[in-house]
């Protein structure tokens, strides 16, 4: 039988581990965690135990957390999958969509393991280099998180500027307009200075930046060494869309970075946790995603839910101790395969593979909802 | 400028001068051969069907007997005299398709296909359309269909081999810029795909070509509350099955009226009629990112069970289909590949109101036994879907089987292909 733990017990455990260095991955750590977890919001939301006892599996008979049953994305769009009074709740995150689409919310009755896992995150996958307080200029292209309250992403780069940003950072994109100017004025000033810049956006504000850049023929954008780019999110509902081998190619090009300084990030509204490339902190590491040690990645079989062996593709179940507020196991509609030799620890994304669209002419009428007609 | 535009440029010339002999052809000569064509593709037991059965199928990963099975139903009708009925409909006097003539309609010297998608009957039209009107075609054909174009100029070269040269086949990258710039000068340019492909095409469009997009869409059903549930759902089920639901006619949800029981017995009898055409129609080949589509709406479905919403899941273990019974008329997503949701309706312009939002995206409607329910709404129910944006409103089971003449838009096919005809630009 599992042995039941307060939640704020649990807050505290997994805090404790996220703020320890260097990262320890430990699958009996884990695993009591995950268990422990599950028997708390199986008790606190009452949503999730439904769905678990339709699915058979309740605490007690999970002897894994490899087992604990995983609720679609989808589900935050229908019911508040939450196991706390609705009256401490201190933030919601919505995920993007348009009046017509259902939007999916994660409810938080507090930031402090958002942000505890975020910035051992940062820290180590995009600002390893910055030791002792140091700080560098990051320029943003989001919109801040007072212009976007409910957005995730706005609340973690507004988070990035506080612990690492200098006093030139800020955002270059405003009532959702880049302001191009600003952005290049930033570039020139770290080139004279010959300070390195971050930029951190979303992949489609990067492409029409881009775009904005060629149109007006700005040349000598190169960066200073030590420059780096962190992009995240996808295309959905954009008119254009870019692949991100071809995203990053062109970023790196434009300002002059190998390609080891343009990162990826994979996160989800869902998610307390975010997964990024690592090859800033590991000289020379294969591509993927390490995991940090309080998350896990599971890749399924669609058909049967097997977990899938190495080198194939599966859809991502992610196992998120950061989640404690709401549900941990958290069934993607991606897919992702494990990078070879790093089984658990590694993974890379391989997105949302096309579908009805590449073959037919019907058209996936979530595409039209969201493309606003 | 890459091979591929090279070759562009090439076939543009050979095109031109093809072209000039073609435009010399007396109409009825062209009309004649055309005829001849179309009879010959309609024949199911003919080469064209065979060949493309047997082709689309390692192409498109569509079952060969799904491929059979909608070309013999889309093909039945689109024969010579459907032609001569379209001609009559949008030209009158087939003379008027002469050069020489004073005609409202005249052709292009060059008309040029970027193709998409993977079910033939749409590029059969696009390519034999300007034919018709005495314009040579460029094609770049769709990257899961290589084979209908082929098998098209295939077979017109046994009726008409000045016709078959009037056809060229140009396959490029849909990333080589070059390629798509040397396209792009065509004089018309006809192109099928997403509204977002449509729109990055148009935007390279010199400024005064003609464009013509054909952009995605969807078709729903609506059967009312007194239809006999397993007699419509037979018929629904074929909608669904054929094209494995990708085409534009494939029926992509169902709004049934009536209470819960009803709308329930209207989805399991869907189930089991798409339960039992499997073993006629199998579905075809998916990539693991539909899987991993129709897995996660399976399981949202659980989970909306789960939390006590009046969902119900109706699937086998494998993904062969799936009908999730909705308890509103919400829309929510749909995954396609024979994933088919059932939205409960009180009335039929309930579901006439829902779906409104998709109204540019609309394609057909089925309609059955709402005349029976709504006595005082039925006589202009279809007029009001028509205004809702369906081209097309027919009982269950015909909708993979449009009139040769049929256009998404409703309109006329000849107008938007010809420099004297409107312009189309719909996306």
């Amino acid at each position: 039988m599992t042995q039941k733990t307060s939640r704020a017990a649990l807050d505290s455990e997994i805090l404790e581990w996220m703020r320890e260095t260097p990262w320890q991955h430990d699958e009996t750590r884990f695993d009591s965690l995950a268990l422990r977890l599950f028997a708390h919001q199986f008790e606190a939301c009452v949503p999730y135990a439904r769905y678990c006892r339709s699915q058979g599996s309740v605490p007690g008979e999970v002897a894994s957390w490899r087992d604990i049953p995983t609720v679609p994305t989808g589900a935050f769009k229908e019911v508040r999958l939450a196991g706390f009074d609705p009256a401490s709740t201190c933030k919601i995150f919505r995920t993007s969509g348009t009046s017509i689409a259902r939007r999916g919310e994660l409810h938080l009755d507090t930031l402090a393991l958002y942000e505890t896992s975020l910035e051992a995150s940062l820290r180590r996958f995009v600002f390893p280099d910055l030791e002792g307080g140091e700080r560098m200029t990051i320029r943003v292209l989001a919109p801040s998180a007072q212009e976007a309250p409910d957005s995730s992403l706005s609340h973690m780069f507004d988070r990035a500027l506080e612990i690492f940003g200098d006093e030139s950072s800020g955002h270059d994109l405003e009532d959702t307009k880049l302001c191009v100017e600003n952005f290049l004025a930033a570039v020139l000033r770290s080139r004279h200075a010959n300070r390195p810049l971050a930029i951190c956006g979303t992949a489609f504000a990067f492409v029409h930046l881009l775009d904005e850049i060629e149109e007006r023929g700005s040349a000598g954008l190169e960066l200073p060494t030590g420059s780096r780019v962190l992009e995240t999110g996808g295309f959905k509902g954009r008119s254009r869309s870019v692949s991100r081998p071809d995203l990053h190619a062109m970023i790196g090009e434009r300002f002059g970075l190998p390609g080891s300084h343009v990162l990826n990030q994979y996160g989800m509204t869902e998610l307390g946790s975010q997964f990024y490339d690592g090859p800033l902190q590991e000289e020379g590491a294969p591509p993927g995603k390490p995991t940090p040690p309080w998350t896990r990645v599971r890749l399924i079989d669609p058909g049967s839910g097997d977990d899938v062996g190495p080198d194939r593709t599966g859809m991502i179940v992610i196992h998120d101790l950061a989640n404690t507020g709401s549900v941990a196991a958290i069934q993607t509609a991606d897919l992702g395969r494990f990078t070879a030799g790093s089984v658990d620890e590694r993974f890379e994304i391989l997105g949302r593979e096309p579908g009805a669209e590449e073959r037919g002419c019907s058209i996936a009428a979530d595409s039209m909802l969201e493309t606003g007609t | 400028m890459s091979a591929q535009a090279a070759d562009i440029r090439a076939a543009q010339l050979r095109l031109q001068e093809a072209g000039q002999e073609l435009r010399r052809l007396p109409a009825a000569e062209r009309i004649a051969a055309l005829q001849q064509l179309l009879d010959a593709l309609a024949d199911p037991l003919g080469a064209f069907q065979s060949a493309c059965t047997e082709q689309l199928a390692s192409h498109a990963g569509f079952h060969p007997e799904t491929i059979r099975a909608g070309l013999r139903l889309a093909l039945e009708d689109w024969n010579g005299s459907a032609l001569a009925a379209l001609i009559e409909n949008e030209v009158g006097d087939p003379a008027n398709l002469d050069s020489r003539a004073a005609s409202p309609l005249s052709a292009f010297p060059l008309t040029g296909c970027i193709l998409a998608g993977s079910i033939p009957m749409p590029t059969l039209q696009a390519l034999l359309l300007p034919l018709l009107l005495g314009s040579p075609v460029l094609v770049k054909p769709a990257g899961r269909d290589r084979v209908t174009p082929k098998l098209f100029a295939r077979s017109l070269a046994k009726f008409h081999p000045l016709l078959a040269r009037c056809i060229e086949i140009c396959d490029f990258a849909s990333d080589d810029a070059p390629a798509i710039d040397a396209f792009v000068q065509l004089p018309c340019l006809v192109a099928s795909g997403s509204d977002a492909t449509l729109e990055r095409i148009r935007e390279r469009t010199p400024s005064g070509q003609r464009f013509v997009g054909h952009g995605h869409r969807l078709s729903l059903a609506i059967v009312g509350a007194d239809v006999e549930a397993e007699d419509w759902a037979e018929r629904a089920a074929r909608d669904v099955a054929l094209w494995d639901q990708l085409g534009c006619l494939s029926t992509a949800a169902v709004y049934a009226v009536g209470d819960r029981s009803r709308v329930e017995a209207v989805a399991r009898a869907l189930a089991e009629a798409l339960r039992s055409l499997e073993a006629r129609w199998p579905r075809g080949r998916i990539g693991a990112g539909v899987e991993a589509a129709i897995r996660d709406a399976r399981d949202e479905a659980r989970f909306r069970a789960a939390a006590g919403q009046e969902v119900a899941l109706m699937a086998p273990d494998d993904d062969a289909f799936t009908v999730v019974l909705e308890p509103a008329s919400d829309w929510r997503s749909t995954p396609l590949h024979r994933f088919v949701r059932v939205y409960r309706v009180a009335t039929p312009d309930e579901a006439r109101v829902a779906l409104l939002p998709l109204g540019s995206h609309l394609a057909a409607v089925s309609v059955d036994g709402v005349a029976i329910d709504t006595a005082g709404d039925s006589p202009d129910f279809e007029a009001k879907l028509r205004a809702a944006g369906a081209s097309r409103v027919v009982a269950a089971g015909g909708m993979q089987a449009p009139p040769f003449g049929w256009h998404p838009d409703g309109g006329p096919l000849l107008a938007g292909l010809s420099p004297r005809g409107l312009r189309s630009t719909r996306a």
